[in-house]
């Protein structure tokens, strides 16, 4: 049952606002703990590009660690924003509302962080243009437009462009009632972001029109970013667990799968951080339960039919490392741990209504959703490198260094930081949005029953 | 019916319980020639298989591509149709309740799918000493036995999705029955078992059908799944490709849906009921077609680019012999039915908010589909002809066989097939009407056209 809660706008305004106009001390304290992991990360960054990536655990044949884990990882999470966003609005689901600001935020930051980390692997930084320009013109040395590596970054900054984009057309409307509720230099640069938005019927055209093409235009794109990822690993034939048809489907759904996991985490964590506690309430979590349960069991699909086509055609090669990633120490334990925290303790949780309008119970089993699926890049990349092969002529081993542990630990610290940054200048629950929900509500009498209905414009 | 402006005409749940049951009761002419005609078709298939059978045995496989291509197309098509109403459920879309009937009245289909099936069962071999999902055989031996392999289990899914599928259409139906039970002249009790309309047994019949449509869309991505790969892929060497079932089964949601599309506009257009399928309808189902047919692209550029870059020559051989090389035409053919042409039409709003326009996009897509299945089990099955010099547990394709046109018996069988699938779904018509009286009425009920500010908009009730 829906649970409506009908509040003033001045409410909504002075609600939704509250950490905006004025921080309270927990946040300065929060922001400044983590500030201090992020500087911690540049600091290990520093010193690798000094030192060299010697510092690092990275060997031969083990060349790919927790870098491309992570930036497989933060372009997984990333596929939140579109997805709740754009299909959500798309589809014009009601319970996306309180959702959807602080998705398509979660998404622009960790593709900020995520775009990070090929840069960073490169060990000299600077290095990098190489890749992604033409650096001899005179001796026509040009880049190999035909690799997926170069492939990357045009999508990942394309899908930065087109959610950055997102955010703003979709922050407008809010950056005027900022305006109109801040004075001095603030109420200056707000007045300048919300270019003079007066909510007229044809600026209000202007801007759900605008926020419909978006969502249409990033779908593809939002699929395209991880398709590409996917095959970074997969049209090599160099590494035969990663040459699979399957990998770009299966790399997207996991990435849906974890993306929509980590706004789960994040709603509940600002519902008791910011006490939204009438913005964001059971039925949210009961309905984004009820599509994890689904996303979960089409992600085991895509991972059922990735692992049992590696034994199809029964080639030692395949078996071999297989063997690695399920039977041998350290990987087994990674493997039952990613599989029962990825699908066998949430998807049984979830569908229970109870768990599913749990606040505690829906936090951890997000939660856990993440290492799973953290583990399973883990067992992708690594194991798929360490085992032996004609050219390597032995097994590899790989344990990351303390450098590439701090770069992970502030990578999240990044993310969660700049969120609370973001919600210091911006609301992370679109004002409008919320007001527009309201407005549309209304009811049917059926008998003597009253049906909570919605208005439909078309 | 008063026609209002721009919400459609003004039905009352009695005066359209009771249009829809008149016209059940009285057997249309264009309902009456199509059970006649699809019928004869029918016989003409069985006759053709039997000519098959007596002329070809169950040697080889080659002679059998047409034939495991038209079970193929009514696995994926009426077999996936079922499925529209349970998604549709899932999220609660209004716009689902004048398909709600179509789309499980094809379970019925099921029992004929699943009949066709069973002589496939003797051209496959079991599982051992080739390639297989089941896991069951290397070159040295046996590596893990699952008795019965494949063909025991996959016979026992199609069977279950068939027994799930009519139970769906059988417990959904059950107050419409008693409700033509009620409205007939002479009451028929028998027909609503016992159903009284009581709050339990309403909450159980919801309760079973969220039950059996989360179990039918197992079963059937499952089945589709295994079929693909045990009746199809399996039977090529070399072809190895972990996405080929998955893209099976989304073919399956996209020609279901299809499916649904073309048999309302077929009702709407020769049944009369264009008051209660209309453009709204067509236009919800549109943005999903569009939405699948982006999805089909996707799938098949996800299998293509692997193999493509890959290089290697045992995939190159795979292309050439689906893609590239004697099934070119149809593989192009299927591209640019399932894919272009849909795109194309359903790309345009104004197109989608039309009944003509999905029409003609799911028909494309029906065509495409029978086009694409025929590319896939007749070249698998080209492989295996008398005196081939390719064996099914090689690692690569020893030869690409030529093109295998169809013969007078092939498209008879093909012809006699589809047809099966019309007149089994045509009777099951007969039986039960071709709407869910309960579901329309709930719909009516939860509707309303009331002023806002200084216009007038459409309620609907969302009661959970």
């Amino acid at each position: 049952m829906q649970q409506r809660v009908t509040l003033p706008h001045r409410q909504i305004n002075a609600d939704l606002l509250n950490v905006t106009l004025k921080a309270p001390l927990w946040w300065w304290i929060t922001v400044g703990i983590l500030g201090i992991f992020v500087l911690l990360a540049f600091l290990s960054v520093s010193f690798m590009v000094n030192k060299g990536l010697g510092v690092t655990g990275l060997n031969r044949p083990v060349m790919w660690g927790f870098f491309i884990v992570d930036f497989v990882f933060w372009i997984g999470i990333s596929h939140a924003g579109v997805m709740l966003s754009a299909i959500l609005r798309l589809s014009k689901a009601e319970w996306r509302r309180p959702a959807t600001r602080a998705a398509e935020v979660l998404t622009v930051l960790s593709l900020l962080w995520a775009a990070l980390h090929p840069v960073v692997h490169a060990g000299r930084l600077w290095r990098v243009l190489y890749w992604a320009f033409p650096y001899d013109f005179s001796r026509g040395l040009w880049i190999n437009v035909r690799s997926p590596l170069v492939w990357d970054p045009s999508a990942i900054f394309t899908y930065l462009t087109g959610s950055t984009l997102f955010v703003i057309v979709a922050l407008i409307p809010d950056l005027a009632v900022l305006r109109d509720r801040t004075t001095g230099l603030r109420h200056q640069i707000y007045s300048l972001m919300a270019m003079g938005w007066r909510g007229t019927p044809r600026q209000w055209k202007l801007q759900i029109v605008a926020g419909f093409l978006l969502s249409a235009l990033l779908l593809p794109v939002f699929v395209s970013v991880h398709s590409i990822v996917s095959w970074d690993f997969a049209v090599a034939i160099s590494v035969e667990a990663w040459h699979v048809t399957i990998f770009a489907p299966y790399f997207v759904i996991g990435a849906v799968h974890s993306g929509v996991s980590a706004v789960v985490t994040m709603m509940i964590l600002m519902r008791w951080l910011f006490g939204w506690h009438a913005y964001i309430r059971e039925e949210h979590m009961d309905a984004l339960g009820k599509l994890l349960i689904v996303i979960a069991t089409a992600w085991l699909y895509f991972f059922f039919l990735e692992f049992s086509f590696a034994l199809f055609s029964q080639e030692s090669q395949e078996i071999a490392l297989r063997e690695l990633q399920v039977f041998t120490w350290p990987w087994w334990p990674l493997f039952v741990v990613f599989i029962i925290a990825s699908y066998l303790f949430p998807v049984p949780m979830w569908l229970s209504r109870r768990v599913r309008r749990n606040w505690v119970l829906m936090f951890i089993t997000s939660l856990t959703v993440n290492v799973g699926m953290w583990l399973e890049r883990l067992i992708i990349v690594i194991p798929g490198l360490a085992r032996k092969t004609p050219f390597n002529f032995d097994w590899g081993s790989y344990s990351p260094s303390i450098i590439e542990i701090t770069i992970l630990v502030g990578g999240f610290a990044f993310v969660f930081m700049a969120l609370l940054l973001f919600a210091k200048v911006f609301p992370l629950i679109p004002l409008f949005d919320i007001k527009e929900g309201q407005t549309l509500s209304e009811d049917i009498k059926i008998g003597r029953r009253s049906v909570p209905a919605l208005r439909v414009e078309e | 019916m008063h026609e209002h402006h721009d919400f459609g005409p003004e039905i009352t749940i009695d005066g359209f319980s009771r249009h829809v049951a008149e016209r059940h009761s009285n057997v249309g002419r264009f309902h009456r020639n199509l059970i006649l005609a699809s019928g004869a078709l029918l016989l003409v298939g069985i006759v053709a298989f039997a000519f098959r059978a007596m002329g070809d045995g169950f040697e080889y496989r080659s002679p059998w591509g047409y034939y495991a291509a038209v079970v193929a197309f009514l696995m994926t098509t009426a077999g996936a149709a079922p499925l529209v109403i349970v998604a549709l459920r899932l999220v609660k879309a209004h716009w689902r309740r004048p398909l709600a009937r179509i789309s499980e009245l094809y379970a019925a289909v099921g029992l004929l799918t699943f009949v066709m099936f069973l002589p496939l069962l003797l051209l496959v071999p079991s599982a051992n000493n080739r390639f297989t999902l089941w896991f069951q055989a290397d070159e040295g031996g046996s590596v893990m036995r699952i008795p019965g392999a494949p063909h025991f289990w996959i016979a026992l899914l199609l069977g279950l999705l068939t027994v799930c599928g009519l139970a769906l259409l059988c417990i959904s139906s059950r107050p419409d029955r008693a409700s033509l039970s009620d409205l007939a002249s002479k009451p028929r009790g028998m027909l609503s078992r016992g159903w009284l309309g009581t709050r339990k047994q309403w909450v159980t019949m919801r309760g079973g059908l969220a039950f059996l449509g989360a179990f039918y869309f197992i079963l059937l991505v499952g089945t589709l799944s295994l079929f693909s790969v045990d009746f199809g892929m399996a039977l090529v060497p070399g072809w190895k490709d972990a996405i080929f079932p998955a893209f099976q089964s989304l073919t399956g949601l996209q020609a279901g849906l299809a499916t649904v599309i073309v048999t309302a506009w077929l009702l709407r257009r020769y049944g009369g009921f264009q008051d209660y399928i209309r453009m709204e309808h067509f236009w919800g189902a549109s943005k999903i077609l569009l939405a699948l047919s982006l999805m089909w692209f996707y799938f098949w550029w996800s299998g293509f680019i692997i193999f493509w870059y890959g290089r290697l020559p045992v995939e190159q051989d795979t292309l050439n012999l689906l893609m590239f090389g004697p099934y070119r035409v149809l593989f192009f053919g299927a591209f640019i039915l399932n894919f272009v042409t849909p795109f194309l039409i359903l790309l345009w709003n104004v197109v989608r908010k039309t009944t003509w326009g999905p029409t003609l996009a799911a028909a494309s897509i029906l065509v495409g589909t029978l086009i694409d299945k025929i590319r896939i089990y007749v070249a698998s099955y080209s492989v295996d002809f008398s005196g081939s010099p390719v064996h099914i547990a090689d690692h690569d394709l020893a030869l690409i066989p030529a093109t295998q046109y169809p013969g007078a018996l092939d498209l008879l069988i093909v012809v006699g097939g589809i047809s099966g699938g019309i007149f089994v779904f045509s009777l099951a018509a007969r039986y039960l009407p071709v709407f869910s009286l309960w579901e329309m009425s709930e719909g009516l009920r939860l509707r309303a056209v009331r002023p806002f500010l200084r216009t007038r908009l459409l309620i609907l009730g969302k009661p959970e």
